[in-house]
């Protein structure tokens, strides 16, 4: 397949502005109900740590440049929103919530080995603080 | 459900065709969130349509289901529009479905040291493998 059928894509999807204008922010992914980041924008290579986390390798140089943090959803209902929405005004319909604590619900909801508590510390650091709170409207309609 | 790029192959496993969807959405928060990611689903595609392997069961708290579709593609992007080789001897492309048939991630793994064709830890990751390409 050509790359010429990303264009159409694109067009197809009403894609306007620039490619990575929102790149090395953290984001919510709903078809997979998972926040993901990447602060270098460079192919991945995923290792999966846990059934909630997948650190993004570089496939340069293997340096953790980001995460997948999966069942966001599941982690809400078990825990309710309490520590995890930051400030619920901003809309009626989206909330504001903590990465930093979403990382940390999913860290203690098993017991973990020294690799997997060295893959959250190290994932934790990855993520600016300017990018600790994202907008999450799913979370409000749940 | 129109809002989506779709995608029809013949679904290994059964020999009929499944029609394979993008959603316009995920597309929107692709191209602007992991700019190689998107430019990989050139990659991505070219895996759905040759697998090598494929997993049923992703082992999610809220849907068991959901499939991952394993393969080694010629090239992928490295960087935004660098096309180099894709390092075969080392690892997979991976590219994964939810319960809709909905694609929502593609990445590289490593290889499996027992079975260079799958992911690293492939039986402890998914519900089973449903397909593997007869070489």
């Amino acid at each position: 397949m050509e790359k010429g059928f990303l264009n159409d894509w694109i067009k197809e999807a009403g894609i306007t502005g620039p490619m990575g204008s929102h790149k090395n922010s953290v984001w919510y992914n709903k078809e997979g109900d998972c926040l993901q980041f990447q602060s270098e924008q460079v192919a991945v290579i995923g290792d999966r740590i846990d059934e909630f986390l997948t650190v993004y390798l570089s496939a340069e140089n293997k340096d953790i440049i980001g995460f997948q943090l999966k069942d966001v959803k599941a982690l809400v209902q078990k825990y309710g929103l309490p520590g995890i929405v930051v400030d619920a005004s901003v809309k009626k319909d989206q909330l504001s919530i903590s990465v930093f604590a979403l990382l940390l619900r999913a860290f203690g909801a098993t017991s973990k080995t020294i690799k997997e508590e060295m893959a959250y510390s190290n994932v934790i650091r990855t993520v600016p603080k300017e990018q600790s709170i994202i907008q999450y409207s799913e979370l409000a309609m749940a | 459900m129109a809002n989506a790029r779709i995608i029809t192959i013949k679904f290994p496993p059964t020999g009929q065709d499944i029609d394979i969807r993008f959603e316009h959405d995920w597309l929107n928060d692709l191209y602007k969130y992991e700019p190689v990611k998107f430019q990989n689903l050139l990659t991505a595609v070219e895996v759905l349509k040759n697998p090598t392997r494929i997993y049923v069961g992703l082992k999610r708290i809220l849907s068991n289901n959901g499939l991952c579709f394993v393969g080694k593609p010629k090239k992928w992007y490295i960087r935004e529009d660098k096309l180099v080789d894709f390092p075969k001897d080392k690892l997979v492309y991976t590219v994964f479905l939810n319960d809709r048939y909905s694609v929502f991630e593609l990445r590289a793994t490593e290889v499996d040291f027992f079975d260079p064709e799958s992911p690293i830890d492939w039986a402890e990751r998914f519900g089973g493998e449903i397909w593997k390409k007869d070489f």
